[in-house]
């Protein structure tokens, strides 16, 4: 691990973790082999303002986290100075469950919000990788939909309104308590996405959904990836309200498995979620399976009691990537998904994990090493398919050979203008999100 | 109200900068890496550029659609029959609430069918599979029937919902048969609290004088109340104003804002203060400042005291704001 020059900040020392010879610890606050100077453990927005405070005055770079799943994401950073752990601000800010709406701090994890909001029958429609440890606050920076993303979407369409630090300390926000709003700009939908580079969310409000009536999941083994990926196209073409349509090669339904998903084998499958009122969920299934099924799949189909544990394991596949292998993530249009997986395939013979969400043209794939011309080449030819490929967890290397992100896109000289106006130092997060900022 | 605000379907722009840039910001699958520029741009009222084409998510028609009328002899009741289909968990597709001075105002031009002498009437409408919709209709019916309805009608067949639709969709128009002016509000509270605020809308309109009809997405929190007035009366347009501001004071002290979807505007900027702080707005006009030079686009809209802007007509505004209160933190 490359070591980072200690960092001073005079005021905050109550604030400051003492991780002496915590190497684990340590370790797991790295951020592409880079050790932070120093870590803060704010436990109120007064902290947290306070800290940036301080940072800013004496330009110290500072990298927000939370439950730290997602830390491997992006480029690595140009300055590690402070790492800011906002696990401690957990509290509830207000809920009034007629009202279906949450404010919540941001080191709250989704797990605690979503076992609170189950003791209404309420629920935020949100998948995340390791959900015990994910906190909202980073789950919102990052910013992405899930595997379920089809019918639930991305965090920004649950937000309804945010409190955020900027870069010199002073808390601001936007939107609100209600669930229809165009008060002033969105800055919720800015800063969800944003990765932490535009100042550091301390509070959220979502508006909230019943938990259905009735969940189920059905498993159907295929003979390839192929298939299962072919089935699934059909069945949510055919089933458009389905809540999931994932197909899984061979290797990621074993490793689905041993995360703790029943109604696995080591054989790619599809996996088929549907929701709501009983009724409703048997019809959405039904049509589903039935294209399924006419697609080829034609072994027994396999039910699973174990809803949460199986699909959480399948969500957790998102990070499940094998030491020193690069995990890849497309997104593109659903039509587009088969051709696309065509041309992976052949320039990427040895990728093993396939994942793909049929209905919204999300797919990750693992490969034991792939070299910086071959992304580039992958890159204009699923272009014309409106794919974005981008590199989810690679060997530093390989991030600083090809840029993770992709190439930089129409809106880059807006992004480059608002993170300037928002964070004139390039504190924040600097060098990690697209097109170097 | 089941299927989210305009943010939630847009998924790329083309858009025409201050400096005549033309270009696409978003994408099809929102896969592109980076800032959430349309998110930006949507809602932003034409502030930070042109928009010159959409990129739109769609979904698949609904194959079953109910919608249901339930009749009322007090506003209070139908508010709370929309409190507690809200708090149901049965996200309706619409839930919109009609009251005796629209009804007035639309029964004689279009014979809707909607008793005259109701105080309110609520159309709740769900549609998704057939299965769905005939068990969560049974559940918004028995919902409805809890809160003493005069009556409640159901209707699948599309002329007779276009029949039960005709009184919302053409209320605005008709509200002419009773005033030639009308001021319309759009003030957003948490659901639970629409029953006190529509009270005191009543209340405040009652003060100034002004007739007030309300018909509004009330599944959402979403007030519209429209003051009714005649411009040519002296004074009667800063009456209609003054009510509509305390009106929005009520919102926003509920806990709500002061746009659900028609936007700030010129004549609710004064306004914002009540719900953002002054380091909100000047985050807010750093943005808008990030897209350009900050006065291309509609210059004085959204923001109090925008630069370049002719003062006329603020002074009003201002002492709107000095008689309902100091700045509200919501």
């Amino acid at each position: 691990m490359e070591h980072a020059e200690p960092v001073s900040v005079i005021g905050l020392e109550h604030l400051t973790a003492d991780l002496g010879s915590d190497s684990k610890e340590l370790a797991s606050l790295a951020v592409d082999g880079k050790a932070a100077g120093m870590v803060l453990r704010p436990q109120s927005i007064a902290d947290v303002e306070r800290s940036m405070e301080v940072a800013s005055s004496a330009g110290h770079s500072v990298t927000p986290l939370g439950g730290r799943t997602m830390l491997d994401l992006g480029m690595p950073p140009t300055r590690y100075d402070i790492a800011l752990d906002l696990s401690g601000l957990t509290q509830i800010v207000d809920y009034e469950p007629n009202d279906f709406t949450i404010t919540v701090e941001a080191g709250m994890t989704l797990a605690d919000l979503q076992r609170h909001l189950a003791k209404n029958g309420q629920f935020l429609p949100l998948d995340h990788p390791h959900f015990e440890r994910a906190t909202l606050g980073g789950l919102c920076a990052v910013g992405r939909g899930g595997l379920r993303r089809n019918s639930f979407g991305g965090p920004r369409d649950w937000l309804i309104g945010m409190r955020m630090v900027k870069a010199d300390g002073a808390t601001i926000k936007g939107g609100g308590r209600v669930v229809k709003n165009v008060s002033g700009y969105d800055l919720p939908k800015l800063f969800a996405g944003s990765l932490g580079t535009l100042g550091i969310i301390v509070e959220l409000t979502f508006k909230l959904r019943p938990l259905p009536a009735s969940d189920q999941i059905v498993a159907i083994a295929a003979n390839s990836f192929d298939s299962a990926l072919a089935a699934g196209r059909a069945a949510s073409q055919a089933a458009p309200f389905l809540n999931g349509c994932v197909a899984l090669s061979g290797e990621a339904a074993a490793n689905a498995r041993s995360l703790g998903a029943e109604i696995l084998s080591d054989q790619p499958a599809l996996l088929l979620r549907a929701n709501g009122l009983e009724s409703s969920a048997n019809e959405v299934l039904a049509q589903a399976l039935s294209a399924a099924r006419q697609s080829g799949l034609d072994a027994p189909e396999l039910r699973t009691g174990a809803i949460v544990e199986t699909w959480q394991a399948v969500t957790d596949l998102e990070l499940q990537t094998p030491e020193h292998q690069v995990r890849l993530r497309l997104g593109l249009p659903p039509a587009h998904l088969i051709q696309a997986q065509g041309v992976l395939n052949q320039r990427l013979p040895d990728a093993t994990t396939w994942i793909a969400a049929a209905d919204s043209g999300l797919l990750f794939l693992d490969v034991p090493s792939v070299d910086a011309e071959t992304v580039k080449s992958l890159r204009n030819e699923l272009g014309p398919l409106q794919g974005r490929l981008t590199i989810e967890s690679a060997p530093i290397e390989l991030k600083q050979a090809c840029n993770v992100w992709g190439p930089s896109g129409s809106g880059a000289r807006l992004m480059h203008s608002i993170k300037e106006t928002f964070d004139p130092q390039a504190i924040l997060n600097p060098g990690r999100f697209v097109d170097g900022i | 109200m089941a299927w989210g605000t305009t943010t939630n379907h847009v998924l790329a722009l083309e858009l025409v900068t201050a400096d005549g840039e033309v270009q696409w910001i978003g994408h099809d699958t929102r896969d592109e890496p980076g800032y959430d520029l349309v998110g930006c741009v949507v809602g932003s009222e034409g502030t930070v550029g042109i928009v010159t084409q959409a990129l739109v998510r769609l979904v698949p028609k609904p194959t079953a659609v109910r919608t249901m009328l339930a009749v009322y002899d007090s506003v209070r009741q139908a508010s709370n029959a929309v409190s507690a289909v809200v708090a149901s968990g049965i996200v309706p597709a619409a839930l919109e609430m009609i009251d005796k001075m629209t009804i007035a105002a639309v029964e004689p031009v279009l014979n809707t069918g909607f008793p005259l002498d109701a105080e309110a009437v609520l159309l709740v409408e769900v549609d998704g599979p057939q299965s769905q919709v005939d068990a969560e209709g049974a559940r918004v019916e028995g919902i409805l029937n809890r809160f003493e309805p005069r009556e409640v009608r159901s209707a699948t067949d599309p002329e007779e919902r276009e029949h039960l639709w005709a009184g919302r969709k053409g209320a605005i128009g008709a509200l002419g048969q009773i005033m030639p002016n009308y001021y319309l509000l759009d003030g957003v509270v948490p659901r639970t609290k629409l029953p006190d605020v529509l009270d005191a809308v009543y209340e405040i309109a009652e003060r100034y004088r002004l007739p007030v009809a309300n018909m509004f997405h009330a599944g959402d929190g979403n007030l519209h109340p429209c003051l009714l007035f005649d411009e040519r009366e002296p004074g009667a347009t800063e009456r209609v104003l003054d009510a509509g501001g305390e009106i929005m004071r009520v919102c926003v002290d509920a806990g709500g804002a002061i746009t659900g979807e028609h936007g700030v505007g010129l004549e609710k900027r004064d306004y914002l203060p009540w719900i953002f702080t002054d380091a909100d707005m000047e985050a807010m006009k750093s943005l808008r400042a990030a897209f350009g030079p900050t006065d291309n686009f509609n210059p004085c809209k959204i923001f109090p005291k925008g630069h370049g802007c002719g003062e006329a007509g603020h002074q009003h505004a201002q002492q709107q704001i000095a008689k309902f209160g100091p700045k509200a933190f919501v």
